[in-house]
């Protein structure tokens, strides 16, 4: 597996969480300032799936490529392998996509449990 | 485990006494007072940044003794409110600009050098830069209070209480300025950390291989790079706005006050985790030695440390629950609130699973350690609380909030710190502290600090506010507050007693050696306190844990051994180091580091004129410190004896048996700080870019009649940015092409054209028919051709320094490092004009 395909299956969750992020707030800020309620969940609710899906995807094709059955104590230990650089970053990856999968369906399906323009606090 | 052979270290057989004595002097530092201003050796360099980062701890501390004596009985009149509002700012913005990160970056710049196996970090002149523009803008933000306006709207400073109208006077243009200062000190440590951690390690340290102090210094960096930038251009709108110029914050303008929230708080969460990632690392280290094993989870650690610095930088609305933000959006804050403790405890398992696997010593480091477990576990625990929105809305702006930070902050960086200064002290000057003396102190510092802030959980569920000088009697706080008042006394006792055992250590420590505690990094293979010529054998590294797997440190591999012959005790007259890959640490070349020299001090002085200047609006200090800024560029740029000598020495296009002289290009330290530069700019158009967009939709009331419509000044402007941009991208083609085409031509076009450029933005923003300071909207478009503006300063100043290679030294591969580096910044200028371009004059008609 090249480089860049590992660095690629790093950085793929944490850009889709950031995006997640951004994309979510604008979208949500521009729907409630138009009054779009149902037309902005369900952006909000595609965004989430999309991104979610292109991060697992990612670690899917991580974990394809593994050069042969992953043993997680020898992985954590690092022992010699062959390309064991590039192990140790697809390891990696692996573990942040869960991280930030959490994160994208806790924040874009918890944010669609709330009223959407009302605000957090009514004064 | 058998120690490690340290005989690498010794000098060969067939070196004289006099070449010793030669490399040795090479890269000593220079002595007197003269010699003190010229110095940018890591090592003592990096002592007075922390000798002063500490003070500065020391001086923040008194300042919340005076807090606590004025809350420790109710109606008090120790301090009258103004007084109480300028201590509590400062007691905030110095403990979190002028200590922890200042303090943290300088123990950085001493250990990592060590733990890298290399000889001094890529760009000295620019620590050196770092540590006395912190100095000045430490001791600038300090005379406010020999003046009695010291700052006073808190270290946060929200608008609209420090805007013109609501603080008129100059306290908040000092907080203004002076953090700024501190702000460029901590981002010019920051790049430098990122350059040598992923170019400046010694051969064989893959990434999987370094230690966890220098992972955690890695994103620790990154974040600072991110999270800064947005503060820099917040605060100079602010500064703007105070001085008449802009209107960002002013809603009779269209402007939006909340817009300073997000980017105060887009800087403020990421800075608490800048603050505990290096703590974590410290306390990785810590528990490894005194574990007698290796971590537990390497990798899950790494990660944890990797997560949370990305999940930091969405977590900040979290600060802002109580600001009328939207549910919906504020679900996303809570969320990652949430998700962030995942690391966080897993981090926590894996030092309590190495304790419970390995042979613990409970010496002092690691009893700070287990204070920090405790304590910081109790803090993520009221951190969880209030990442709920329902409870936030009940806790915030009450005491509890003061007493969840001082828990995640005291107990996740201060006890770490602590750890880490006994742990390393040892190495740093040679003596063992006092175990008795240390003990002690943690005890006293562990029951004193609960003392302190555990009362105030249960005060601010009370109801008592944050930021007030003074209660009523009779509401149930009293004792609450006396009873942390008291603790707080015992506390700075616990602090003292720590510099008591460091003072006592220095004359009575028992002699440290170079391994006191058997540990497994490179540090631990120097003397102590180690030579101002570390490694002068550059260490091969062969595991996770050299001192503890390898039988030596000396390279086995024949090849890589040949390619290592010119940094053996060598070079004798110039100062170098070797550089590596990324992913592998593979050798790949050598790096002249700069020596000794004056400009970073001559340009500190220059810029403490200039925040004189614009704190005053004194033109002629403006101008005085222009002038002494453009001398220390020159003295800083300027051709130095020590690269021709390097040059002369080492080939740049190396040999199958020698590494190349990397002077230029990919792999050259100057390239890789040019990214980060980029990395800086592209963070700080981002910020301009959203606030722009964030105030845009609901100002139609002060747009102009029609929206803006680029006429030649804007179409002119962008035209010769893409001439520039054409000629420094033909240069870095032909290079790729194998050819080596003279540099003097296309940096004369990127310097006209550039300065051109300049001139007719000038008149297209004139053009553009909006005020700064008639609208927030205005000044959005100010901002962003300002930003372009900048920029256009920017690679005229670079291309002229290339012009100066082309015309002197047309031969000189320096010239053509130069003029790579300004191609970069050309393709960011045009990528960045495009979009401003866009922004300016097309998106108007979206609303």
């Amino acid at each position: 597996m090249s480089t860049r395909r590992v660095l690629i299956g790093l950085l793929a969750a944490p850009i889709a969480w950031t995006m997640h992020l951004l994309m979510s707030y604008a979208i949500i800020a521009v729907g409630c300032s138009f009054g779009w309620l149902t037309g902005t969940r369900v952006a909000i609710a595609a965004l989430t799936v999309v991104l979610t899906l292109a991060a697992l995807s990612s670690a899917w094709a991580t974990l394809r490529d593994w050069p042969r059955p992953i043993r997680l104590i020898e992985w954590a230990a690092h022992t010699e392998q062959d390309e064991p650089m590039h192990a140790f970053l697809r390891g990696l990856g692996l573990l942040a996509t869960l991280v930030f999968v959490l994160s994208i369906v806790l924040g874009g399906f918890g944010s669609l449990m709330v009223p959407l323009c009302a605000q957090a606090v009514h004064h | 485990m058998p120690a490690t052979d340290l005989s690498v270290y010794d000098p060969p057989a067939e070196f004289s006494q006099e070449e010793i004595d030669r490399f040795n002097r090479t890269w000593s530092a220079p002595r007197g007072i003269f010699g003190m201003i010229r110095t940018v050796n890591n090592i003592p360099v990096a002592q007075r940044y922390m000798a002063t980062g500490f003070a500065f701890f020391i001086a923040g501390g008194f300042m919340a003794l005076l807090l606590r004596i004025q809350l420790g009985t109710p109606e008090n009149t120790f301090l009258d409110a103004e007084t109480y509002n300028q201590i509590f700012t400062m007691h905030g913005t110095t403990m979190m600009f002028l200590f922890v990160i200042p303090f943290i970056e300088a123990f950085a710049n001493y250990m990592l050098p060590l733990l890298l196996g290399t000889r001094d970090l890529p760009f000295p002149r620019l620590t050196a830069l770092s540590y006395w523009t912190y100095v000045f803008g430490g001791l600038f933000l300090y005379s406010s209070f020999l003046f009695g306006v010291a700052p006073d709207g808190g270290w946060f400073a929200y608008v609209p209480l420090t805007d013109r109208e609501h603080s008129p006077a100059i306290n908040m243009d000092y907080w203004d300025i002076g953090l700024s200062v501190a702000e460029v000190a901590a981002m010019g440590a920051a790049a430098e950390l990122i350059v040598a951690i992923l170019r400046m390690r010694a051969p064989g340290m893959s990434l999987a291989r370094m230690p966890l102090f220098v992972w955690a210094m890695l994103v620790t960096a990154f974040m600072i790079i991110f999270a800064f930038t947005p503060l820099i251009v917040g605060t100079a709108m602010l500064e703007l706005d105070r001085k008449g110029l802009t209107t960002f914050f002013m809603p009779e303008f269209g402007g939006e006050p909340l817009l300073w929230q997000h980017l105060f708080w887009v800087f403020g969460h990421p800075e608490v985790y800048i603050m505990f990632l290096p703590a974590v690392g410290i306390v990785s280290h810590v528990v490894q030695t005194f574990a007698r094993r290796p971590i537990v989870g390497y990798p899950l650690m790494v990660i944890a440390i990797l997560t949370t610095g990305f999940l930091s930088f969405g977590l900040w609305v979290h600060h802002m629950f109580a600001a009328g933000i939207s549910a919906s959006a504020t679900t996303f804050f809570t969320a990652t609130s949430l998700v962030i403790a995942i690391p966080a405890g897993v981090q926590v398992f894996c030092w309590i699973a190495t304790l419970w696997a390995g042979r613990p010593v409970w010496r002092t480091p690691l009893l700070f350690v287990g204070g920090f477990l405790a304590i910081f576990t109790l803090g993520g625990l009221t951190g969880v609380m209030l990442a709920s929105v329902p409870f936030d809305q009940q806790a915030h702006d009450s005491f509890f909030v003061v007493a969840h930070f001082h828990y995640v902050l005291i107990g996740g960086v201060l006890f770490p710190l602590f750890a880490g200064l006994y742990y390393w002290l040892p190495k740093i000057t040679g003596r063992l502290l006092s175990e008795r003396l240390g003990k002690w102190n943690f005890w006293l510092m562990f029951i004193f600090f609960h003392l302190t802030f555990f009362p105030m959980h249960i005060v601010g569920l009370l109801g008592m506010p944050r930021r007030v000088y003074t209660y009523q009697a009779g509401l149930g706080w009293d004792g609450y507050n006396l009873v942390s008042t008291i603790g707080a006394m015992g506390f700075a006792i616990s602090v003292l007693l720590f510099l008591v055992n460091f003072a006592w250590s220095l004359k009575r420590g028992e002699k440290a050696g170079r391994d006191p505690w058997q540990s497994d990094t490179l540090e631990w293979s120097q003397d102590s306190p180690p030579a101002q010529a570390q490694f002068q054998m550059v260490p091969s590294v062969r595991s996770r844990h050299p001192l503890w797997d390898q039988e030596t440190l000396a390279e086995t591999d024949p090849q890589r051994d040949r390619l290592l012959d010119d940094m053996k005790w060598r070079p004798l007259d110039w100062r170098g180091a070797v550089v590596v890959s990324v992913l592998d640490g593979e050798p790949q070349g050598i790096v002249h580091v700069p020596g000794p020299t004056a400009a970073p001090f001559v340009m500190s002085v220059g810029f403490l004129f200039l925040f004189a200047g614009l704190l005053l609006d004194n033109v002629t200090s403006l101008l005085l410190g222009g002038v002494i800024t453009l001398i220390a560029l020159v003295l800083w740029f300027r051709p130095q004896r020590t690269e021709s000598l390097a040059l002369e020495e080492i080939p740049t296009g190396g040999t199958p048996d020698r590494l190349p002289l990397l002077v230029g290009g990919v792999r050259s330290n100057g390239f890789w700080g040019t990214i980060v530069l980029l990395l800086v700019l592209a963070t700080a158009l981002a910020t301009a870019i959203a606030s722009y967009f964030y105030i845009g939709p609901g100002v139609a009331d002060w747009y102009p009649p029609r929206p803006p419509v680029p006429g030649f000044d804007a179409w002119g402007s962008l035209a010769l940015t893409v001439i520039g941009a054409a000629a420094a991208g033909w240069f870095v083609n032909e290079l790729r092409r194998g050819r080596r085409p003279r540099s003097l031509t296309p940096m004369l076009v990127v310097a006209a054209t550039s300065a051109a450029a300049l001139w007719l933005l000038v008149r297209a923003y004139g053009a553009t028919g909006v005020s700064a300071a008639g609208s927030a909207y205005g000044s959005t478009v100010m901002l962003m051709l300002g930003f372009q503006m900048l920029l256009a300063i920017l690679l005229v100043a670079m291309a002229m320094t290339g012009v100066l290679w082309g015309l002197l030294a047309p031969d000189d591969p320096r010239g053509e490092g130069v003029a790579i580096n300004t191609s970069l910044v050309t393709a960011f200028t045009l990528a960045s004009a495009v979009i401003v371009m866009f922004i300016v004059y097309a998106t108007p008609y979206l609303w």
